[in-house]
């Protein structure tokens, strides 16, 4: 749930990139890989395998990385993955241009309280005042859960690198909830008679 | 106005805590006045973490020193433990306060002359404890905030995160029912605002406190159970915050992580 | 009440502040205790000054026109037994010349053998009048008389502005001419000599009465009365046995005038400690008030914290009781010292000030 959530207003993550960050280390079979990106670089949000074994193999597609088959005994044969230099340029490449941001222009809850007022009076239950609500409620529920993880992760309040995540999401949520106060100004400036929350 | 809904299903007994029926509250008369709060419900059950947010005079601090018995409501009732403040005298009302009742505020206003632990332990000095177990007791608070290293020096002396903690103490040393914290990270950076309210919300959830903080800081209110969002002296909004997910699954979910 | 020590405890830590309220409570107690003190010296000397001037005597007998008359016409009041003795005496205004000096005096004719009685005399230099003194003019023949000096007792002070020594000799301007004075004594400023501000010339009654044209007349008959009678009583028997047109009446320089300006002294000094006391409770008030000022914001913790209105009413008083001893026990010694010495220019200063201007 918190996963979830944290995925679907976080911004989508390169797994190419992380893959290819992780073979730069060695040759890594899938398991391996899956493990150290769930550990240490993905931690909050884990990847299932079909996402991870897609992505590689549209990277040997590309001439980034290439396999091996070693046998195993009393088990299925294993892949292991090794960095070509082209994959090595990709990922220096990668690492030092800058991220990108998104400006979030097309935003969604502003799309829904633009609606919401359009609407209001001809769909009964639309009001701009219901959207705020509910978002809100999600915005303070999921920071609720952001603060208690960090508790969790550590309960002295000083978070190892993993914490940093968190910060990020507490940090957006604030600014989210701080942007609804907002909306809530300019939107109850004009329209007045709103619902209970 | 409807009731905060701030179960916590198995903590907690009948009574709860703190319950407000009605509460408004004028300052001043005639052309003048001030509608501070225009009736506001609340209930709050023990073990439970309240947060009081709010635009600036939405009327926060008025709910919470009328809760506190440091002023009394224009009309409706405060009950703390269940005993209705509206029936007590000044003298048994401090008496309900000093014994009852513990403030964290936002400027710490710990007394300057004296060292922390004598800070702390004010409280039950002024309850007429001998001084050796006051100082016994203030030590025991100072441990459990994870203060106690500091416990001679004086406010002065120390960071603002580490006075708001002896200002925790100084409120946990009587063994309050209820805790009242008006903005108590108003006036901290974000690393200690979070420790503080960590030692908060550790309080609750190991101790089972019952704590109504009034905060602006979104951030500090997500740490709380519940939520309640005054506007112009009404309640605007209220929301549990835990969402029925125990840290227990929480946890699991984060584990093996770090 | 252990709060109670957690207050000294403030007190304790912050010397600073504690050091300059006391001070504002040592300024202000200082001021009413100096101010009171300054005053009951200067009441002291005040009536001291009176008793020295009207001396010893408790009543006195004058004519009712304050002029003068024969003493002979209060004979009576000498057998009565209240009455130990009755000293006549005679005070004329006239002008004492010495070289280009002109002095307005008063000129005081006593009679040596009893005027001792009550007046006091305190001699500096010289000799004091005698019964020879007033034998001596007695046997002057009125033709010789006329030009032979007369001895004369000066205050001190006044005898030397006018540049004059023991011995010397000097001109009192009369009704009946100029007659010559010889400086036979110099006093102190005390007793008879304090009166017209040391401005005196004592001479022999006899004398006196002669060179003013006052035969056998005085201005007053002052008594002194036994050991334990009642002035009041004593008051009454005398009126009875006196001829009418003599009165008797408290001395003059206690009754009448002398009362008016006591009054109007007391009432001076009592409005001068009055202000005093005003001006030093306004200094301990502000000094108060600063300090709660400073603390309203502690006290309204402590209330918060569940400090009852008696508990942190008890606070302020026990501090301010501890402040307050603190201050005025410093205070007390030089208060005290300060009586001496306040005394001491009041008596002084009252002793020069003349009676017209008082
Ligand atoms: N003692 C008082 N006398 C007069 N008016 C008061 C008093 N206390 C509060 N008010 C008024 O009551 C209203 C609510 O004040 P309150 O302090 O409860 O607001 P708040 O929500 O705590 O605001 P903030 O977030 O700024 O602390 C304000 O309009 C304020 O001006
Ligand atoms: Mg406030």
């Amino acid at each position: 749930m918190l996963a979830g959530r944290l995925e679907a207003k976080g911004a989508s993550l390169s797994v190419k990139h992380a893959l290819l960050g992780l073979l730069a280390r060695g040759p890594q079979h899938g398991y391996e890989l899956k493990a150290a990106l769930d550990g240490e670089l993905v931690p909050l949000s884990p990847l299932n395998f079909g996402q991870i074994y897609t992505t590689l193999e549209r990277l040997e597609r590309d001439g980034l990385v290439v396999h091996q088959v070693v046998a195993q005994e009393e088990r299925p044969d294993k892949k292991v993955f090794s960095l070509t230099p082209q994959g090595r340029a990709e990922l220096e490449y990668w690492l030092s241009s800058p991220s990108s941001l998104s400006l979030d222009l097309r935003n969604e809850t502003f799309l829904k309280f633009m609606l919401a007022g359009l609407l209001r009076g001809r769909v009964p239950g639309v009001h701009p005042a219901a959207v705020m609500a509910a978002e809100r409620r999600a915005a303070f529920d999921s920071l609720h859960e952001v603060a208690r993880a960090r508790l969790l992760l550590d309960p002295d309040g000083s978070p190892p690198e993993v914490g940093l995540l968190l910060d990020l999401a507490s940090l957006r949520l604030e600014a989210f909830l701080k942007w609804l106060d907002r909306c809530d100004e300019v939107l109850t400036r004009g329209a007045s008679g709103a619902p209970d929350g | 106005m409807c009731a905060a809904s701030t179960a916590r299903p198995a903590k907690g007994s009948v009574t709860p805590a703190v319950e407000a029926q009605g509460l408004t509250k004028a300052f001043g008369s005639g052309p003048t006045e001030v509608q501070a709060l225009r009736g506001v419900d609340l209930s709050l059950r023990q073990g439970v973490f309240l947060a009081v947010m709010g635009p600036s005079g939405s009327g926060k601090s008025t709910l919470l020193h009328l809760v506190g018995g440091l002023t009394k409501p224009t009309s409706g009732k405060v009950l703390v433990g269940g005993q209705d403040l509206s029936a007590l005298n000044d003298d048994a009302l401090t008496l309900l306060r000093r014994r009852r009742i513990g403030f964290v505020f936002q400027f710490f206003n710990l007394l300057p002359i004296l060292t922390a632990l004598e800070n702390v332990a004010l409280p039950l000095i002024i309850d007429g404890v001998r001084e050796a177990e006051a100082t016994q007791r203030a030590a025991a608070a100072m441990e459990l905030v994870g203060i106690a290293h500091r416990r001679g020096h004086r406010p002065g002396k120390l960071s603002g995160g580490e006075q708001q903690r002896v200002a925790v103490a100084r409120a946990l040393v009587t063994e309050p029912v209820l805790i009242l914290a008006d903005e108590p990270t108003g006036n901290l950076d974000s690393t200690t605002g979070d420790q503080v309210m960590a030692l908060l919300r550790r309080l609750v959830d190991e101790r089972g406190q019952t704590i109504l903080m009034v905060t602006h800081d979104p951030r500090a209110a997500a740490m709380a159970d519940s939520l309640l969002t005054l506007k112009d002296g009404f309640v605007a909004h209220e929301q549990r915050l835990d969402g029925g997910r125990s840290a227990g699954e929480i946890l699991r979910e984060l584990e093996g992580l770090s | 009440m252990r709060l109670w020590a957690y207050t000294v405890r403030e007190l304790w830590r912050r010397p600073g502040r504690t050091v300059l309220t006391v001070l504002g409570i040592v300024i202000g107690v200082a001021a009413v205790v100096s101010v009171s003190l300054a005053s009951a010296g200067a009441r002291d000397a005040f009536s001291n000054m009176f008793d020295q001037v009207a001396g010893r005597a408790a009543l006195e007998v004058v004519a009712q026109a304050r002029t003068p008359f024969d003493p002979a016409q209060a004979q009576a009041v000498e057998s009565l037994p209240e009455v130990e003795a009755a000293v006549p005496a005679i005070s004329v205004q006239a002008a004492l010349l010495h070289g280009q000096e002109r002095s307005p005096v008063l000129v005081l004719g006593i009679d040596p053998r009893v005027d001792g009685l009550v007046r006091d005399y305190v001699l500096r230099e010289g000799a004091l009048l005698s019964d020879e003194t007033e034998v001596k003019a007695d046997d002057l023949s009125d033709e010789a008389g006329a030009g032979a000096p007369v001895e004369a007792l000066l205050e001190a002070g006044f005898a030397r502005t006018l540049g004059l020594a023991l011995g010397d000799e000097a001109r009192l301007l009369t009704p009946t001419g100029l007659a010559t004075l010889r400086v036979r004594g110099l006093l102190a400023l005390r007793g008879a000599a304090v009166f017209n501000n040391g401005a005196v010339v004592v001479l022999p009654l006899e004398r006196t009465q002669r060179l003013f044209d006052q035969e056998g007349r005085v201005n007053t008959v002052q008594l002194v009365l036994a050991d334990g009678a009642d002035v009041v009583a004593a008051q009454e028997r005398v009126a009875r046995v006196l001829p009418p047109g003599l009165i008797v009446q408290r001395p003059a320089s206690r009754g009448g005038l002398a009362d008016e300006t006591l009054a109007n002294t007391e009432l001076g000094l009592s409005a001068l400690s009055a202000l005093a006391l005003v001006a030093g409770a306004f200094i301990i008030l502000n000094t108060f008030l600063m300090n709660v000022g400073e603390r309203r914001r502690q006290l309204a913790v402590m209330r918060a914290l569940g400090a009852t209105r008696r508990q942190i009413t008890r606070l302020l008083l026990r501090e301010a009781i501890l402040l307050g001893s603190g201050g005025r026990s410093w205070v007390w010694p030089p208060g005290r010292g300060s009586r001496r010495y306040s005394s001491d220019p009041c008596r002084v200063w009252w002793a020069l000030t003349p009676p017209a201007s008082r």
